[in-house]
């Protein structure tokens, strides 16, 4: 029959292609596209700083009450009391967002950093700056990983279709080899120029401050002290003498910000720590932390707040809506003080204490204190070093929780059971455990040590 | 025009249609006053598509005008067995998809296809069916099966809906108005306490909780007092909308060979939630066809425009949590504006300042050619051009906010526009040879359609006042929401051939190739099929000599495998879109998606089998059918482990198999037919078991794993097992599976239930007496298991400003009661009792009720003027009519409405009208 012919006819492609939908816009054609690149490199920001919590709300909101800091305020059908009671269980629907934002993020700079690679729109130098913001993001979010979780799959490409098998790989390989957290930020800080942006953008400053800190957790205490110096040395940041203006838009102290300008969302992630009445239960301090603070220590004054309900939050934010630019604030991300904790630190570990000292001074005197004696021992130092992150940091990412593992102070202070009974703290609880939906997925996962395997 | 089955099944079987003039004017309904016909011949004798052997379902005039509402999709519910209607969405025989959105059938209004709903903005009731007049619809058909849809190919994959307007060719000039005039509204309410009953129950709260009330957690007690008393109900859903409905038609020709038909309707009705004055739906229909006859009568072409027109304007949303609140909570401050309390604590007629204002047009323009080589061979060119509009509009008022909340916006407005355009062509061959007892068709068509989709939604806030709310370069604040366009373009070819014996023996194939831009290239193309045999047995000798009684018997057998490519497009292209949110202004771009290239065509095979049989002189006509649709190829979200940067990506599921199944009766009966009393009646009945997956290896690590489950249906609902009422604390219980002692959902959230009905379908009665018609349709649906007023409303007896129905006052446990079948009263989440309410009781099998019901959903009385006085008033004939909707419910479903199952029950209308002919 004829029919044969009138198959073969309708054969012919093209009588069925079609414009693809206007919000669809192929990957080739956004890498042959100087602006598009350009856009999908504010892509990584909007989805890092805004959307995807790792940067915004989630790692204080989840973290920050499994140290001795803080607390929820929720039903307990939500089961943040978990990560209070440090009582981890792999079942945990907040653990399994720990564990799939920053992989979400990692995705999104993977695919940048292969697409770019291979773009010949743009110059080589252009090409590595934006390969640099790529990478940043990246380190990032295999910091966050390695921290919670230890040895992780190590994910560098987008294919989706093959990556899901990959089995863990060892956290120093991670953190050393080629690709990995240090590799990658050595990358973005040759790539990336000193600030030519308002501290919205990753800088080489911005890679050193992360990367001074990666090093400090690493214990490589030259390369760290090393790399905080140079932040420190740069000009361009200064402490800001007022504590109050520490966390306003045009704050000297500021690293990394996420920029609000227009966008509301990352005044959300800060509500949490901020004043208003809806969100100031969330995130409660401690007793312990806040009869922490020495008597005459400004930051108790200027970054507490007492509610007449009898609680205590943080007030290093005091904004939840987006104002006039004078009081205008930011999410900051990374702050000249860390740098100087990082370096005392750093210091204090190879030996030279009065150096550490002066950088714990700098601190300290903003905040209203007077030097510490130069008489301290190492271990004295190292513990004011540990005191004065807790009162400099509390509630900026997971500060707390990560120094007290890092530092192996975790059972003497989370496991204290007459200042925290409902807490079980317990070696293994260094790391979180992988969600249980990722081990039935990927068969080649294996449980953390201490946790339940699944049967 | 091809009518291979006409002379010889239709005359025979058709006793009541046989009376209708064919082809004269509509408005024959007052000969042919009984709504249904089912069996398919009929259709398919007019239809050059026809498969004299397909399965489908047809509604005709009469029956859809007795449907005043907006929308004529309600018209079909009870009507045609198979079909479910839900919230004015049918559903054909279940659904082919572990996705939700994608069971919507087919549409097809004249030949030119209709989208099937605009989801595109805030509000999306805008379903382009609301904009047909019923009482312009001649015919509505249900194509069902394999064969009956076969031709519309991959798009008919979950039924096909045929709606046919009126249309008369003839000559002589012919006048017809009718017009109508009622009123709709709530009449069924709940009891819920009164001030005095509901503060009494407070109280007994509190004692019971042994909580001392004070102005936080007792604000209702100690600052609102008894001063008011308010039915919520009746606040939101008391008022009355009137309902008018005109319609006027001329038709005539220039010629016997040139002829027009022009149709012009309107129709108002009011609408009832909060309303104002102003607030109405209002719809204009026109419609003008042209036809000519020419070269001997050999061309026959067919114009014709219908443009149609709604507007709506309404207040409020779904106002069902509102309707709860308690009774002396104050409504406004002295002053006249809203009264509010503090942040947490709403006043519900804040809904007062929400308003929809939605506007859509509908745009259809066909052009049927259709040219007789010779008496064997016919060619038909169909050439279709739609499009629909729709411009939605919601403004919030700053009134609207609670002033002592933290409100992110004032004085905000959502604005959608949105449009469809449709272009089709479909030419055809058309070849019959018949020879001694042998008939042969042969069908070659194509089809090519391609449609164009293109919407905005804006987000507009902070207006400085209402009165700039259609200024929206006045708002300083402006977020477009979302904005797309999207083509998709379709091409078929397909043959079908029939050949029939004696018109005995039946037998129609058909072969098609689909194509579709949904998918890529490799796979854009599939190839699929049909097989129908029938058998009229009656027509045997040895049937007629020993089963004198059956005036018509024929079986009916086909099976076919159907493509659908409902599936989300283009997922063949990685693909960038913009971030949820810009960063430093510039939109941000980031990887929407890793490419799928290799999904194609969903499969659905459909078998069904048919019998049709005829008594007593045809007075009793019964159609049943038995019909299995198996599913595969099904696309859906694989999963994957979240290392790869996504917890799942869209794919082929391997192995995945959906199956429905059922059986649907049909029954026509003319208990009485003298010269002056007539009694007609119909019935159809569906007993689904529809949408139940058999097969889906792996399902527990996919996301469908907490929602769909191996050997049930798509509907199921995972709920906790209700074990009663502690006597001693009032505790509820639920069953603890694993027996661990702690109650969590993961372990004992494992009693399964779906919420589809066991079987439902309509009872049509009809007399006529002398001039008068008596019509009166109930629909019943058995749904045994239904998410009752606990679930949607979740709150116990006792709870802070939130009323209960009285039913839920009578048995609850106290010490006093220990044996109460409901919880204990309890003023808080907190509490043992109040625990359990909230995150065991509300999500157990306890809150789940029957939701069957009977209702009467249309009766009709119209009486025909007499002969002599039609004559006086120089009419052919003058018809005068009351009809009532939703008159009278039997159900013992606890809560507002087992039809809607919101807080909005179907509404009762009563009208009164006449029609005029001339």
């Amino acid at each position: 029959m004829g029919i044969t012919v009138l198959l073969s006819v309708a054969s012919c492609n093209d009588i069925l292609d079609v414009d693809l939908p206007s919000n669809v816009i192929p990957r080739e054609d956004v890498f042959s596209n100087q602006e598009a690149i350009e856009a999908a490199i504010d892509g990584l920001y909007a989805e890092n700083l805004f959307n995807l919590g790792i940067y915004e709300y989630v790692i204080p909101m989840y973290l920050s009450p499994a140290s001795d800091e803080s607390y929820h305020n929720l039903p307990t059908t939500y089961n943040f009391e978990e990560f209070r009671k440090n009582a981890y269980s792999a079942s945990n629907s907040y653990i399994a967002l720990l564990w799939s934002y920053p992989y979400e993020s990692a995705l999104l700079s993977n695919d940048v950093i292969e697409q770019l690679s291979k773009t010949t729109v743009i110059s080589e130098e252009e090409k590595q700056h934006y390969i640099g913001e790529a990478k940043y993001f990246r380190a990032y979010d295999y910091f966050v990983l390695t921290n919670l979780f230890g040895d992780v799959p190590w994910v560098k490409s987008s294919n989706i279709r093959e990556t899901g098998l990959l089995p863990r790989e060892s956290k120093e390989k991670i953190i050393t080899d080629p690709e990995g957290i240090i590799d990658d930020l050595e990358y973005a800080k040759t790539s990336l120029t000193n600030s030519d942006n308002d501290n919205t953008r990753v800088t080489r400053s911005a890679a050193s401050a992360l990367l001074a800190r990666v090093l400090l957790y690493h214990e490589d205490w030259a390369k760290a002290e090393a790399e905080a110096t140079e932040v420190i040395e740069n000009s361009e940041y200064e402490l800001e003498t007022d504590l109050d203006k520490v966390f306003l838009r045009p704050s000297k102290e500021t690293i990394f910000r996420a920029s609000s300008a227009a966008a509301m969302p990352s005044y959300v992630g800060r509500t949490y720590f901020a004043v208003i009445e809806l969100n100031a239960s969330y995130l409660r301090l401690t007793d312990d932390l806040v009869n922490s603070f020495e008597e005459n220590d400004l930051r108790k004054e200027k970054w507490l707040k007492n509610e007449t309900a009898g609680y205590v939050h943080a007030y290093k934010y005091k904004r939840n809506t987006a104002t006039a630019a004078g009081d205008a604030e930011d999410l900051v991300l990374l702050r000249l003080a860390e740098q100087y904790l990082i370096r005392a630190e750093a210091r204090a570990q190879q030996g030279n204490l009065s150096g550490a000292i002066a950088d714990l001074d700098t601190i300290r005197n903003r905040a209203g204190l007077s030097d510490l004696s130069d008489t301290l021992s190492k271990e004295d130092v190292l513990l004011a070093v540990e005191n004065e992150r807790r009162h400099e940091l509390f509630v900026e990412e997971a500060h707390r929780l990560w120094d007290l593992v890092r530092t192996g102070r975790a059972a003497a202070i989370l496991g204290n059971k007459t200042n925290f009974p409902d807490k079980q703290w317990e070696p293994y609880k260094a790391l979180l455990p992988i969600p249980e939906k990722e081990l039935t997925l990927n068969s080649s996962l294996t449980q953390n040590p201490g946790y339940a395997e699944i049967k | 025009m091809l009518s291979l089955y006409k002379n010889t099944i239709v005359k025979r079987y058709n006793i009541f249609k046989s009376r209708k003039p064919n082809g004269k004017f509509a408005f024959s309904s007052l000969l042919l006053f009984f709504g249904i016909v089912i069996n398919s011949e009929i259709i398919y004798a007019q239809d050059y598509n026809a498969s004299p052997t397909g399965n489908t379902g047809k509604v005709e005039a009469d029956v859809i005008e007795l449907e005043q509402g907006s929308n004529t999709v309600n018209a079909l519910k009870g009507r045609v067995s198979g079909v479910e209607v839900e919230n004015g969405k049918l559903k054909i025989r279940g659904q082919s998809n572990v996705e939700d959105k994608l069971a919507e059938p087919l549409v097809i209004i004249d030949g030119v296809q209709l989208p099937s709903g605009f989801s595109w903005s805030a509000n999306d009731q805008f379903s382009p069916l609301n904009l047909l007049n019923s009482s312009s619809i001649e015919s509505v058909e249900i194509l069902k099966d394999a064969d009956a849809t076969a031709i519309y190919g991959g798009k008919g994959a979950n039924g096909v809906v045929v709606i046919k307007t009126k249309k008369v060719l003839e000559q002589k000039l012919r006048v017809s108005v009718s017009a109508a005039a009622g009123s709709t509204g709530v009449d069924s309410w709940y009891d819920f306490l009164s001030t005095g009953e509901y503060l009494d129950i407070r109280n007994k709260a509190f004692a019971a909780d042994g909580i001392t009330p004070d102005e936080k957690n007792a604000y209702d007690l100690l600052l609102w007092g008894d001063k008011y008393n308010t039915d919520w109900q009746k606040e939101f859903l008391g008022q009355k909308g009137k309902v008018y409905n005109g319609n006027i038609s001329i038709s005539g020709g220039i010629s016997n060979k040139t002829t027009f038909f022009i149709n012009a309707g309107y129709f108002e009705s009011g609408t009832v939630l909060l309303a104002e004055p102003d607030d109405k739906q209002q719809r204009i229909n026109t419609k003008l066809l042209v036809n000519h006859r020419g070269l001997n009568n050999k061309l026959d072409i067919t114009a014709s425009i219908a443009f149609n027109k709604l507007n709506i304007q309404s207040r409020g949303d779904n106002p069902s949590s509102n309707l709860i609140n308690a009774p002396n909570q104050p409504l406004y401050n002295d002053d006249g504006s809203l009264y509010w309390l503090n942040s947490s604590v709403v006043n519900p007629l804040r809904h007062k300042y929400v308003v929809t204002q939605n506007k859509g047009t509908d745009l259809i323009t066909n052009l049927q050619t259709h040219y007789s080589f010779s008496s064997d061979l016919n060619a038909i060119l169909d050439v279709g051009y739609s499009r629909n509009t729709a411009e939605q509009f919601q403004s919030y008022s700053g009134k609207y906010l609670n002033p002592y909340a933290n409100n992110s916006y004032k004085n905000r407005v959502l604005a959608g526009d949105s449009y469809n355009e449709k272009f089709l062509v479909e030419p055809r061959i058309n070849y019959t040879k018949k020879w001694d007892n042998h008939s042969l068709t042969a069908l070659l068509g194509a089809s090519y359609q391609a449609d164009h989709f293109a919407g905005d939604d804006l987000e507009l806030r902070d207006f400085p006042s209402e009165f700039f709310f259609r200024n929206y370069a006045v708002a300083p604040v402006k977020y477009l929401v979302n904005s797309n366009t999207e083509d998709i373009k379709r091409a078929s070819v397909y043959t079908r051939i029939g050949y029939d014996y004696n018109a005995k023996y039946i037998f129609s194939g058909t072969i098609r190739r689909d194509g579709s831009s949904i998918f890529d290239r490799e796979n854009r193309y599939g190839n699929f099929w049909s097989l129908a045999g029938a058998w009229i047995f009656s027509d045997e000798n040895f049937i007629r000599n020993n089963l004198g009684f059956l005036n018509y018997g024929k079986l009916k057998i086909s099976h076919g495998v159907t493509g659908n490519d409902n599936v989300t497009p283009f997922q063949y292209i990685t693909a960038y879109g913009a971030s949820t949110y810009p960063y430093e202004g510039g939109a941000g771009l980031i990887l929407k998606r890793v490419a799928n290239p290799q999904f194609s065509w969903e499969k659905t095979q459909k078998s069904e089998v048919h019998l049709d049989l005829a008594f007593l002189n045809n007075r009793l006509q019964v159609t049943g059918a038995g019909y299995l649709h198996i599913s595969n190829s099904l696309v859906g979200n694989q999963p994957t482990a979240f290392q790869t940067g996504v917890d799942s990506y869209k794919d082929v599921l391997q192995d995945v198999v959906l199956r429905s199944r059922g059986i649907e009766l049909d029954l026509v009966s003319t208990n009485i037919r003298n010269r002056n009393f007539q009694w007609l009646t119909t019935l159809t009945l569906t007993i689904p078991d529809n949408s139940r997956i058999t097969s889906f290896p792996g399902i527990e690590n996919t996301s469908y794993a907490s929602t769909r489950k191996v050997g049930e249906r798509l509907s199921i609902t995972r709920l906790y097992q209700f074990t009663g009422i502690n006597p001693e604390n009032g505790v509820s219980t639920v069953k603890d599976v694993n027996e661990d002692g702690k109650i969590t959902a993961a372990d004992d959230k494992l009693f399964l239930k779906d919420t589809d009905p066991d079987y439902y379908g309509g009872l049509h009665n009809s007399f006529r007496y002398k001039n008068w018609q008596l019509d009166a349709f109930f629909y019943f649906e058995k749904r045994p298991f239904q998410e009752g007023y606990l679930k949607t409303y979740y709150y116990p007896a006792g709870y802070i400003g939130k009323n209960v129905p009285r039913s839920l006052v009578k048995d609850y446990w106290s010490p006093e009661n220990p044996g109460g079948t409901l919880p204990g009263l309890t003023t808080t989440t907190t509490s043992d009792i109040g625990y359990a309410y909230f995150n065991h009781y509300t999500e157990s099998s306890a809150v789940y009720t029957d939701a069957s019901y009977i209702r009467l959903k249309n009766v009709s009385l119209a009486y025909t003027l007499p002969e002599a006085a039609t004559r006086k008033l120089k009419a052919k004939n003058i018809r005068l009519y009351v009809r009532g909707e939703n008159l009278w419910t039997l159900t013992e479903f606890d809560e507002w409405d087992p039809e809607t199952q919101t807080a909005v029950p179907a509404f009762r209308t009563i009208t009164a009208g006449a029609t005029l002919l001339f």
